[in-house]
């Protein structure tokens, strides 16, 4: 087990340098030069020239790129253009709501995906299943900031149930807090359980028809122990697949939710990084997402092993 | 009522054995596949019919959609204005109209570019292991990135141009298709015909384009499908977020950014455009299901 852990831990090392390899060209594949978003219009050649050395911009790319990189690994993110404050400290004071968001959104996801999934599959054609399947469509093909705007329009502006703006740490004021979390929330989740519902509904399917369900049941198990001691567990491998895959899907609509919901976390700091150039800080951000990803994935790769053991030995 | 079947497909009435899948073998064919699968013939429906809007809906259109006139504005629905009028007095059936043809063609293209791309890198990373593991590794990466913060990200550095957010979406969902290419290489690549056509002393290129790509095929469709969803819907947003079609261009994504200001007074400018991106995206979707299901081999 601890080997297995330790080559799947090794292996995200490559993987994370190709990650700061994209982050930091994919920002210098276009002519425009991020000065110009600093400077007054009419700044003259000399200024624009000062301003590159300073922030270094006029030295070859590939030495930027190692100086990024180098530090990077030590943990330093560098400074931003715009604001001159360290990358970390800048991105730290934003990212509170969006953990808040995408932790709460994945929970209210897997507690309404797996139980509904379970249902929907041994109940196959009935019209549990048929509810189950057409709110897991709704969830893939309606757009996640449509559902959002459209929840507002209904609670907050016609029921006036619950606010639809900004964000209140839960630790500081919970009930205002968690009332303010409750339309994000589900806006973003809607999204993530239909993916993770479809999953558990079509993996609990294969597995029900495979033969030691069968046997489970000829020895007269009871039901509820056949459905989880037996189909569940072997069904939850690809369901733990699409958990972990989905977490790029949930920070990427957080963004989008963010906006919708004027809710002051990493989605509005990436379109206003975006909007100013300032490549320490969008790289940063970008870095830092995917390394979220990324350990999440390796989690869901160890958990394979909880789940099949035999995974182990391969 | 649809019945919707997952990988599982008891309802299937197809006699006669069945075919090779991706085969031209005629329209007749080609209804009765659909019609004897639910789930694709609705899916098939949708698509084709917001397709069709694409195609000839703006020759129909009854308003220029960049049309301004002050003296209409946010006008609701009425037999003059079908789906009522914006805040610069557009008319909105007209924009939509506009608006299927942008996604679609958007949609369209990125899907030929993943296509043509993921093929390429699955194709090379199935078939020589030299190139498998730097090559996954790149798409891995690429995966890890939340899709849209990676695009706003390229767009927004290379100028908000829809050329723009063809490039920036091809590059996002270009990982995904190379994997499913690369997982029919792999088991294709240790079949006796391959073999075969090697020991027969065929060159690798001969044998990627006639042995290995025609196998390919099945999965590569029913991605596709899924590809143009996720490609309509990312646009969409990026619309909304701001670095997607530049305005005043009638894209879906665009006017529900519009209407954020008017959800109180016009909520007709929320409903529409967001109904007609979930029909295509649905449609296509549901397409994409019906497919797999279909050219499942488990389900012969």
């Amino acid at each position: 087990m601890t080997v297995y852990i330790a080559r799947r831990f090794l292996g995200l090392i490559p993987v994370l340098a190709i990650i700061a390899v994209i982050a930091f060209f994919i920002l210098r594949v276009a002519p425009g030069d991020p000065t110009a978003m600093l400077l007054p219009q009419d700044a003259s050649a000399e200024d624009i020239d000062r301003l590159r050395e300073r922030l270094g911009l006029n030295r070859p790319l590939p030495i930027q790129f190692f100086e990024w990189f180098g530090s990077l690994v030590t943990g330093d993110f560098g400074i931003s253009f715009h604001s001159r404050s360290p990358v970390l400290e800048t991105i730290a004071q934003r990212v509170t709501p969006t953990i808040w968001l995408a932790v709460s959104a994945q929970l209210f996801a897997i507690l309404v995906a797996i139980p509904g999934g379970i249902i929907a599959a041994i109940r196959q054609n009935s019209w549990w299943d048929k509810g189950v399947t057409l709110f897991a469509l709704g969830g893939v093909a309606i757009p996640n900031f449509w559902f959002g705007m459209l929840l507002v329009m209904l609670v907050s502006i016609n029921l006036r149930w619950l606010p639809s703006q900004g964000f209140v740490d839960p630790f500081d004021d919970p009930i205002n807090g968690i009332r303010r979390l409750i339309l994000p929330t589900i806006t973003l989740g809607y999204a993530q359980a239909a993916q993770i519902m479809r999953m558990t509904r079509s993996s609990m399917l294969d597995v029900m028809r495979l033969d030691y369900v069968r046997t489970a049941r000829a020895k007269g198990l009871q039901e509820r122990t056949t459905l989880f001691r037996h189909a569940l567990i072997n069904a939850m491998n690809p369901i733990i697949t699409v958990i972990g895959f989905s977490v790029a899907s949930l920070l990427s609509g957080a963004i989008v939710v963010e906006l919708v919901f004027n809710y002051p976390g990493i989605g509005q700091l990436v379109v206003e990084a975006v909007g100013r150039r300032d490549f320490p800080l969008i790289q940063g951000v970008l870095v830092l997402l995917a390394a979220m990803t990324l350990v999440v994935n390796f989690f869901v790769d160890v958990s394979y092993s909880i789940f099949d053991p035999r995974i182990r030995y391969e | 009522m649809i019945t919707v079947t997952d990988n599982v497909a008891p309802t299937r009435r197809e006699a006669g054995p069945k075919q090779r899948p991706g085969r031209p073998t005629g329209v007749r064919r080609a209804l009765r596949i659909v019609t004897a699968n639910q789930l694709l013939l609705v899916g098939t429906i949708f698509t084709l019919f917001m397709l069709l809007l694409a195609a000839v809906g703006p020759i129909f259109a009854p308003y220029d959609p960049t049309d301004i006139n002050n003296l209409n504005r946010l006008q609701a629905p009425s037999a003059e204005h079908w789906l009522g009028t914006d805040e610069f007095g557009r008319d909105v059936f007209s924009r939509l109209l506009y608006g299927a043809r942008l996604s679609a063609v958007i949609g369209g293209v990125t899907l030929l570019a993943t296509t043509v791309l993921g093929t390429i890198v699955g194709l090379l990373a199935g078939f020589y292991r030299r190139v498998d593991g730097i090559l996954m590794r790149i798409m891995d990466a690429l995966m890890t990135f939340p899709s849209l913060v990676l695009a706003i990200a390229l767009i927004s550095v290379m100028g908000i141009t829809s050329f723009n957010v063809v490039i920036a979406l091809t590059l996002v969902f270009t990982p995904q298709t190379a994997r499913v290419v690369r997982a029919s290489v792999l088991s294709i690549r240790e079949t006796e015909y391959v073999e075969g056509a090697l020991a027969l002393g065929a060159r690798d290129p001969r044998v990627l384009l006639r042995h290995v790509l025609p196998n390919c095929v099945s999965p590569l469709i029913v991605q596709s499908t899924f590809v143009m969803a996720y490609t309509i819907l990312s646009e969409a947003a990026l619309s909304y977020i701001g670095a997607g079609v530049p305005p005043p261009a009638p894209s879906w994504g665009n006017m529900l950014a519009d209407s954020r200001l008017y959800m109180f007074q016009a909520p007709w400018l929320t409903y529409f455009p967001g109904i007609a991106i979930s029909i295509f995206v649905l449609g296509l979707i549901l397409m994409g299901d019906g497919l797999r299901d279909y050219l499942d081999p488990r389900n012969v």
